[in-house]
């Protein structure tokens, strides 16, 4: 038995569980993708004129996207 | 009680040149693939947006625990005793899981909606302000360097013991790799680099909780010596409240409030609002890598804070049942120093390398994310966005970030070789608690809501900052008692009293900046709703 008082016995249970927290949340989560966002940045040129960043968040998805920014997307949408 | 009165093995210097050498080529072949996968802007500040889930969990953990988690806080637990370990509930449940489930998520995304590169270009971008960019990027330029300094010094000061170095040729080598990679190979190499140096260190940090449970005879034995040693507390840390190794300070005691509001709300909560953190989340694909990372991110800050305040603690069971005196007096008064000590003395010859090898790896893993960092404050908040007034070339981005991580390098070094000793930790919190009181209210409430307004945003990262570091300055007695500057001009450490006088920067300046923003949103004109529709498309005001 750990001889420590409670504040610090009660500290380390806390650390043990968020760290069995995380890996469940990690093994449960493991598929969700609960993040519809599109995976694909405007491109670089698109920064200071706003256009293809409106277009991005109409949600329209990477083919689109890949026209209007003359960037080829497809590969890393598919990760 | 079994520490075991005989000091660790001599280390064979050519064993050790041969593994750390063996570990400079792996960190270079790392570092060169970095290099060679870097085409853009975006590879070299955000890795591409594509990093593996545990790559990216494994970097971040590796950029948050440094020297300074390792040898200062293990040192300043040796010190204080095991209640540090609410820094490891803190750094484990606030520091991955919400930040990675409740705040990295709609980083990634807005981040990823806004092209933005750098935490200072986050803020702006969702704000559509220039001057929050380059406030953000100066505050970083004028700040980061301290900590950065902290981490070089501690990495530095285990070298100068291994390898029998002087201080500023250890401290001068070290600097030196670790900018060549960065400049080189951005944000790539740092990650690739940083997951080799996470999986050294948590090895070689396992592998320390194991021995030197080994060393005081198990967890029950080593807790119940520990606890005993309660009568030994030295007088100056008795009457301001310490009571003993195995228990938190008096509650309300001088020591309890730097514990509590320094030590473990500055760090635990203000890793919130790192920028070198905040990055990490927007290197990912989608919220699903995310949530992988959580697993890996949780487990391995468990390790890395866990052990290191537990270590530091028990390493004064073995020096007073070896030497006849607690750990910090044995490191000659040097909290910094007990860490080092510790392993030189009670650890066998082969773990002293790895040991080697998990400092090391702690140590430049931070340091790169802070140089890649600063450079970005300097190169592309500073420069492209304030100087150039956002007209730069694109691809000047990288050529100035690069000038960016030399001008980092330089003003580290300088500050590490002049920094005094014992500062580790101290630096390392007055960072995160200023971080925290300038960017999270704006940040936090630029993820989940519309109502915050760019003038809002802007008094309170104003308004905080300047709190903050007034405090410092004028108020914390520790820290302003470093600076001098409060003695110099009204005569005294600090302007206020007792308990202020012991409240940490964080504390003082967090709530500060929160009313601030909140009260200035409240009349101030909304941002563009167009904008706020990019940025929250889910939520509706």
């Amino acid at each position: 038995m750990l001889d420590l008082d409670a504040s610090v016995m009660l500290a380390l249970a806390l650390s043990v569980a968020s760290a069995v927290l995380c890996v469940g949340y990690g093994l449960r989560r493991w598929h969700a993708d609960d993040d519809p966002a599109p995976r694909t940045p405007p491109s670089a040129d698109s920064l200071e004129t706003g256009a293809t960043m409106r277009v991005n968040a109409d949600g329209v998805d990477s083919t689109a996207r890949a026209d209007a920014d003359g960037v080829a997307s497809t590969e890393r949408d598919g990760g | 009680m079994s520490a075991q009165a005989v000091d660790g093995g001599a280390v064979d210097p050519g064993v050790l040149a041969l593994v750390t050498a063996g570990y400079t080529l792996a960190v270079a072949y790392l570092a060169f693939r970095g290099y060679r996968t870097t085409r853009s802007s975006t590879d070299y500040l955000l890795a591409g947006r594509d990093v593996h889930p545990f790559v990216m969990a494994l970097s971040y953990g590796a950029t948050f625990i440094s020297t300074a988690a390792v040898v200062g806080f293990g040192g300043v637990a040796a010190q204080l005793g095991l209640g540090l370990l609410w820094l490891t509930f803190l750094n484990v449940f606030v520091g991955i899981f919400l930040a990675f489930v409740v705040l990295g998520k709609p980083t990634r995304r807005i981040g990823l909606r806004l092209d933005a590169h750098t935490f200072p270009e986050f803020l702006g971008r969702r704000y559509q302000s220039t001057f929050i960019q380059v406030f953000a990027g100066l505050a970083i330029f004028l700040l980061m360097p301290l900590y950065a300094a902290a981490v070089l010094r501690g990495g530095a000061e285990f070298l100068r013991s291994v390898f029998a170095l002087d201080l500023t040729v250890a401290t001068l080598l070290f600097a030196s790799v670790v900018a060549i990679y960065v400049i080189v190979g951005g944000l790539r190499a740092v990650v690739l680099t940083d997951a080799l140096q996470a999986a050294i260190m948590f090895v070689g940090m396992l592998v320390l909780l194991a021995l030197t449970f080994a060393r005081v005879g198990g967890p029950a034995a080593g807790t119940r010596a520990l606890s005993g040693l309660s009568g030994q507390v030295p007088e100056a840390l008795a009457s301001g409240g310490m009571v003993g190794w195995t228990s938190m300070p008096a509650a309300g005691s001088p020591i309890w409030y730097a514990m509590v509001t320094t030590l473990i709300l500055g760090v635990g909560v203000g890793v919130l609002a790192q920028p070198q953190l905040v990055v990490r989340f927007m290197t990912v694909r989608s919220g699903r890598e995310l949530n992988r990372a959580v697993l890996v991110g949780g487990v391995f800050i468990l390790v890395m804070t866990g052990t290191a305040f537990t270590v530091g603690p028990l390493s004064n069971v073995y020096f007073m049942e070896t030497r006849g005196t607690l750990a910090v007096a044995a490191a000659g008064g040097n909290v910094d120093g007990v860490i080092p000590l510790f392993i030189a003395s009670a650890m066998p010859a082969w773990f002293v390398v790895l040991f080697t090898l998990t400092l090391l790896s702690a140590a430049m893993s931070t340091i790169s994310s802070q140089f890649h960092t600063i450079g970005t404050a300097i190169g592309r908040d500073l420069y492209e966005r304030g100087a150039a007034g956002g007209r730069g070339p694109q691809a000047g981005s990288v050529v100035a970030t690069r000038v960016g991580v030399v001008a980092a390098f330089a003003i580290t070094l300088g500050l590490a070789l002049s920094l005094p000793a014992g500062i580790v930790a101290a630096a390392t919190a007055v960072f995160f608690g200023t971080c925290a009181a300038a960017f999270l209210p704006a940040y936090v409430g630029g993820l989940f809501t519309r109502r915050i307004t760019r003038v809002g945003a802007i008094a309170g990262m104003v308004t905080g900052f300047t709190t903050a570091v007034l405090w410092l300055t004028f108020a914390q007695a520790s820290n302003a008692r470093r600076l001098l500057l409060s003695q110099a001009v009204f005569g005294r450490d600090s302007l206020v009293s007792f308990p202020w006088s012991a409240i940490d920067p964080l504390v003082a300046a967090l709530p500060v900046s929160l009313v601030t923003t909140v009260v200035v949103s409240r009349f101030t004109r909304p941002l563009d709703a167009d904008h706020l529709d990019r940025c929250l498309p889910g939520e509706r005001s």
